[in-house]
């Protein structure tokens, strides 16, 4: 074991004869790596700056958006812009809510419904009429049941009484006879649409299409010139039933006043 | 880049170290310097070829100089380097040397008594050395050089303790058959 130790000091205490200078290529070499490290380094703080300057621009954009978002009504567009009663309410009112939100929305649809069309071109306008009088239609009939039977004018001289019946289920017809004179209203449903016609020229069936209707009203309209273009229905208070008839003054704005009328009235009587 | 390595000539260890942590060019230079011949002669110990053991140099003293915000302080500068080179020259070593191939032996004869050796050229010895194939020279590096222990140097080459230990015998083997076929006029008078 002494050898052993021998060589081994041997080589422990001689070791720095191993020692020796590298060439000064190791050098250069180990620069070399150095300026390159560097430079990555470089590009690598740079690298960094970059990405931080990116998330940092896409945070501020992210909050602008949000602060945008955030200025915009969050209230759908057909809503009311007040907020809803039911909104105001305690979270165990629901119950209530609901019911009280039913009752504005059917309050809504209704206006909604007897809206007059003003807006929008004129085309679209009797689109819109057309697609009204259609949905109309199909209620339509029923509604002027309680035209049924006979009703006496106001005025028995201004103008006779008129006696209205159901024919089959799409017309009620109204007559009118003055002398030997008949003349026939009727209310009928061809297709999806609603007409109001009537024989008052011998020569001539008139038909008016219905534009729109609400529970106590139905205008209907024609286009033609020669005759009276707008024939309104309406049912008032105390029973009364009234038959305007209206030519339009091409030249002057729209309104009753600009109008030629001829409106006839009657009240139904009761059967006590 | 000429690097004039004047101004970090005198300067401590410590201020070395971070003029180098600085990028410092001089500093780095300085520091290599310093270094270099030792580190130099522990990579031809383990790797055979100066140009490869210079490759070796480089790589380690290119981390060194990368890591020197690893250092703490707390050991010695030197020995810190030393690790660094000594890795650096086993992962060289791995890349050509598969040492779990390296054989086991349960015994050994045990290499001639000879005294002759202490009379021998320390420099004809050393010299030996680098003639002991990879996995003999490698472990009598870690075990005798460097001090590591058979357990550890196991860990740092992925082998058994007993290959370690075998393998140091061998190497030992292998240098007195050396010595015997080199015809040493030492041993010869000790064999008679």
């Amino acid at each position: 074991m002494a050898n052993k130790k021998d060589l081994f000091s041997i080589f422990q205490d001689n070791q720095h004869l191993f020692d020796s200078a590298p060439s000064p290529r190791a050098w250069d070499k180990l620069e070399r790596r150095l300026d390159g490290h560097r430079s990555r380094n470089r590009l690598s703080t740079l690298r960094t700056i970059s990405m931080a300057a990116a998330v940092l621009l896409l945070a501020v954009v992210a909050i602008l958006i949000s602060i945008a978002v955030g200025e915009k009504p969050t209230r759908l567009l057909n809503q009311s812009p007040q907020p809803l009663a039911s909104e105001r309410l305690q979270a165990d009112d629901i119950e209530a809510a609901e019911e009280l939100r039913q009752t504005l929305y059917a309050q809504q649809a209704e206006q909604q419904r007897q809206r007059p069309i003003n807006e929008g071109p004129a085309d679209r306008r009797l689109v819109l009429a057309k697609n009204r009088s259609a949905s109309a239609a199909l209620e339509s009939l029923s509604r002027f049941d309680w035209m049924e039977g006979e009703w006496q004018p106001q005025d028995s001289k201004a103008h006779p009484a008129i006696q209205w019946k159901k024919i089959g289920d799409h017309a009620i017809e109204g007559q009118i006879t003055q002398g030997e004179v008949t003349e026939r209203i009727r209310i009928f449903q061809d297709g999806e649409t609603l007409y109001f016609s009537t024989d008052f020229r011998k020569d001539q069936q008139v038909r008016f299409a219905l534009q729109y209707a609400t529970p106590n009203t139905a205008v209907f309209e024609s286009h033609s010139e020669s005759i009276p273009q707008q024939v309104t229905l309406t049912r008032s208070k105390n029973n009364r039933l009234t038959l305007i008839y209206e030519q339009k003054d091409a030249a002057a704005a729209p309104g009753l006043l600009n109008r030629k009328q001829q409106v006839r009235s009657w009240y139904k009587i009761q059967l006590q | 880049m000429k690097v004039v390595n004047r101004k970090y000539q005198f300067v401590t260890e410590e201020d070395l170290i971070e003029a180098c942590r600085q990028n410092d060019r001089r500093a780095q230079k300085t520091l290599y310097d310093r270094y270099s011949a030792v580190m130099y002669g522990v990579c031809k110990r383990y790797v055979k070829s100066p140009e490869d053991a210079e490759d070796v140099l480089v790589e380690a003293f290119y981390k060194v100089l990368t890591n020197l915000h690893q250092y703490r302080g707390s050991g010695s500068f030197e020995g810190w380097i030393r690790r660094i080179v000594v890795n650096e020259s086993l992962m060289f070593l791995r890349k050509r040397h598969n040492f779990r191939l390296t054989l086991e032996i349960s015994e050994v004869d045990q290499p001639t008594t000879t005294n002759v050796i202490n009379r021998m050229a320390a420099e004809d010895i050393l010299g030996l050395l680098s003639k002991l194939p990879t996995g003999y020279r490698t472990v009598f590096n870690l075990y005798v050089l460097e001090g590591y222990k058979h357990r550890e140097i196991a860990d740092m080459l992925g082998i058994s303790i007993n290959t370690s230990k075998s393998q140091l015998i061998l190497a030992k083997k292998k240098m007195q058959d050396m010595l015997e076929d080199f015809g040493y006029p030492g041993l010869q008078k000790f064999n008679k």
